[in-house]
């Protein structure tokens, strides 16, 4: 019992003595940790998935490279992953809670789907270099955003309603740009008298069928389209019936090659035309980074032994292809935008890059890739065109950009299905222009409850 | 003792009875419980909607056209390749052909190249000025030539050729090893007796490998339900939905438009056919003895 009851001196000697040694072992420690390099430098990691990363997918990325540098207490970890694959992963990755900080998202069904996973960045946006002007000052903002959520923040814009050609072999051959249907047969004419390709098109893929559509109706009724659409004007009407006969009309006169239905317009119709094998494509201001020195370098590489890289390539606003068309609309908004878990660990560094990527100086970098940057006030740089004859296009599309006629996305799946569907069945010849609208309308009607 | 066999068997059993389990029958049966709900968001469902998915399935005219496609497709890919294969494997199991070790490797190479490089290979092929035609042209047959996969009233048909080009094989391997176990003593018998070749292959062979045709046509039908990187890849399941299967249905609603709890049902569906095509065809087997 002796050993084991302590006195009081003794239980106040000890408790020095354990003291003294405590502090002695935890100083140096505290130091240690205090004065490390490695701790203090350890940067912030910011997981950044996409599935389109502008320009290089790993180390050299123009936008990390920039962004790491005027930030070096943070590191971007890219994923970048095919569009297909990229849905998969995501979901399974915020459904665990495993997910990025930021993540790529598309305009349409999209938006919604992940408007739960995300944060509002209203208030982020509100605080930026742009303040209150971001609505304005960055083209389609609007159609990120789901349930009053501003649910990602534009990166760059792209618009559908552009006629692609080889400019060298218009020349080449004495055929004049068309600007209706007469001298867009007139053309195809001629190109086929010279054994080329006139107009391809990959009907394969229904997003290049429904922009066609677009093109069509807005010829036809500007704008009505994209109120139709949504249910808030009725679809069945003479104009869609009146636009879904054209479409048919482009497959039975031949101005769409035959077989158009079995060919995807990525990459089959594009590889003809970037071949230099099709003299005209339907595509979008996407189409813009292809206009400069660096793309010709590359696509005479990888298209080795044809054409590519030494045409060219320039757009008009599709012809009109119904008698008193009103063309040069283009319809559209941004490529992708880029959102913030609503799980991240790490939302103020989290912010800092989508901040630079679609406020700050990511956007000059896009600018300087070809893309028309989000924000309307940064203009894409020309100086790597191929020639000087390409500004003009840039020209052109700046205006229509900027008074875009609508969404290019359609917003509701099961309305995109169905419109998708009614395409593809009238041009194979299954569906006459008045059951297609009819099914549409159908679709429409269950969407939104009508 | 027997009892302390039986739990030792268990033991040993068990990883394979858990994987199955767990595998298997867990993944059918959460597939069964999705069906049941109103599953349209990237979360896991919470709303339980009975069978009303079951409802719009019934009504959804994409399933039925997908069910014909299946019927048609099934139907002419089991027959010919089964018919292809037996006529492959008779002819080179007797002596008669010069070079059978060689002739036995070209037919098998098609089921060993992977299904990605045979689409991408036979939309090449079947382009409108792809080899096909041109081929058609070259030998005088140019009014033969074909949007092959384009034109609604061709693409099912043209998948058709593309799965008996690599699929054949299959069916003249196993007729080839069924061939190799028949019982060498009737077919010399019926020799004696004065059968023809046609006969000997009518009235002896065929019967006797009805165990293998029986496999041939489970098998077939099962892959033609569960076909799905060829309409995927060659056609995409068009145009206009004329190559559309239920697996490429189902891929459409559950991946590209986050329809998990009608693509689940679609799922059930498939499931069910498969089941029950195969039970079916067993029974009356057994009950023919087959």
């Amino acid at each position: 019992m002796a050993g084991i009851i302590m006195n009081d001196q003794k239980r106040v000697a000890y408790r020095s003595r354990f003291k003294v040694l405590l502090t002695a072992i935890l100083l140096p420690l505290t130091l240690i940790v205090a004065t490390s390099p490695s701790a203090s430098a350890e940067p912030t990691v910011v997981n950044w998935w996409t599935w389109n990363a502008g320009a290089g997918v790993e180390r050299d990325n123009p936008f990390i490279k920039a962004f790491e540098e005027a930030n070096p207490d943070i590191k971007i970890e890219i994923r970048n992953l095919e569009y297909e694959q990229y849905k998969n992963a995501l979901r399974l990755a915020v459904t665990t809670g495993e997910g990025p900080d930021v993540f790529g998202i598309q305009v349409g069904p999209l938006t919604d789907q992940y408007a739960s996973s995300a944060e509002d960045l209203t208030s982020y946006m509100n605080k930026s270099a742009l303040g209150a002007t971001w609505k304005k000052k960055m083209v389609g903002a609007n159609q990120l955003a789901s349930g009053g959520k501003q649910v990602a923040a534009p990166w760059y814009i792209s618009a559908a309603g552009l006629l692609w050609y080889n400019k060298t072999l218009f020349k080449k051959n004495k055929v004049a740009v068309p600007t209706d249907l007469a001298s867009f047969n007139a053309a195809c004419a001629k190109f086929k008298a010279v054994k080329i390709n006139c107009f391809i098109h990959g009907a394969k893929d229904s997003w290049v069928n429904l922009d066609m559509f677009q093109a069509i109706s807005n010829q036809l009724a500007p704008g009505d389209f994209y109120e139709a659409i949504k249910g808030e004007k009725k679809f069945n009407t003479p104009t869609y019936r009146k636009a879904f006969s054209t479409w048919r009309s482009l497959f039975t006169t031949g101005l769409i090659q035959k077989g158009a239905l079995g060919t995807p317009q990525y990459m089959d119709a594009y590889d003809s035309y970037m071949k230099g094998e099709s003299a005209m494509i339907f595509l979008g201001s996407w189409q813009n980074p292809q206009m400069t020195k660096t793309a010709a370098a590359l696509n005479a590489k990888t298209y080795a032994g044809t054409k590519a890289g030494k045409f060219v390539h320039m757009a008009v606003p599709m012809p009109g292809l119904v008698a008193n068309a009103k063309t040069g609309a283009l319809y559209g908004g941004p490529d992708l935008g880029y959102a913030m878990s609503s799980s991240s660990k790490n939302k103020e560094a989290a912010w800092k890059w989508i901040e630079f990527l679609t406020i700050g100086d990511g956007q000059k970098i896009m600018g300087g890739l070809g893309n028309q940057p989000a924000n309307i006030d940064v203009p894409i740089d020309t100086s790597d065109f191929l020639s000087s004859s390409q500004k003009a296009v840039i020209k052109m599309q700046a205006k229509a950009l900027a008074t875009m006629i609508g969404q290019r996305e359609i917003p509701n799946a099961d309305v995109q299905k169905a419109l998708a569907d009614a395409l593809s069945a009238v041009a194979a010849g299954q569906q006459s222009a008045r059951a297609a609208a009819v099914a549409v309308q159908k679709a429409i009607n269950l969407a939104y409850g009508l | 003792m027997k009892r302390n066999q039986n739990g030792i068997g268990l033991i040993f059993i068990s990883p394979s009875l858990i994987l199955v389990g767990v595998v298997v029958y867990f993944g059918i049966a959460y597939t069964f419980w999705g069906s049941t709900r109103e599953w349209s968001d990237i979360r896991s469902p919470s709303t339980s909607i009975g069978f009303a998915n079951f409802e719009k399935m019934a009504q959804d005219p994409t399933v039925y056209m997908a069910l014909k496609h299946i019927l048609i497709f099934g139907f002419l890919t089991v027959l010919i390749q089964m018919s292809l294969g037996f006529f492959a494997a008779v002819m080179l199991s007797g002596d008669t052909i010069i070079a059978r070790n060689i002739h036995k490797t070209f037919i098998f190479l098609p089921v060993i190249i992977s299904p990605a490089v045979t689409a991408i290979s036979f939309r090449q092929l079947m382009s409108p000025d792809g080899e096909i035609n041109s081929f058609l042209r070259f030998i005088g047959l140019g009014f033969l030539q074909q949007e092959w996969l384009a034109d609604t009233r061709v693409t099912l048909f043209s998948l058709v050729i593309i799965n008996i080009w690599q699929w054949t094989s299959f069916s003249f391997i196993l007729y080839q090893a069924a061939l190799s176990q028949l019982d060498q003593e009737i077919l010399e018998a019926a020799e004696i007796d004065g059968a023809n070749y046609r006969q000997v292959i009518t009235r002896i062979i065929a019967p006797q490998l009805k165990g293998t045709h029986l496999t041939l046509i489970i098998m077939g039908f099962i892959g033609s339900m569960k076909t799905f990187e060829l309409p995927f890849l060659v056609t995409g399941g068009g145009p206009a939905g004329s190559t559309e299967f239920l697996t490429t249905y189902i891929f459409d609603q559950t991946v590209s438009r986050f329809k998990f709890g009608y693509g689940s049902t679609l799922s059930v569906l498939l499931c069910i056919l498969s089941i029950t095509f195969t039970v079916v065809l067993l029974r009356n087997s057994r009950q023919r003895n087959m």
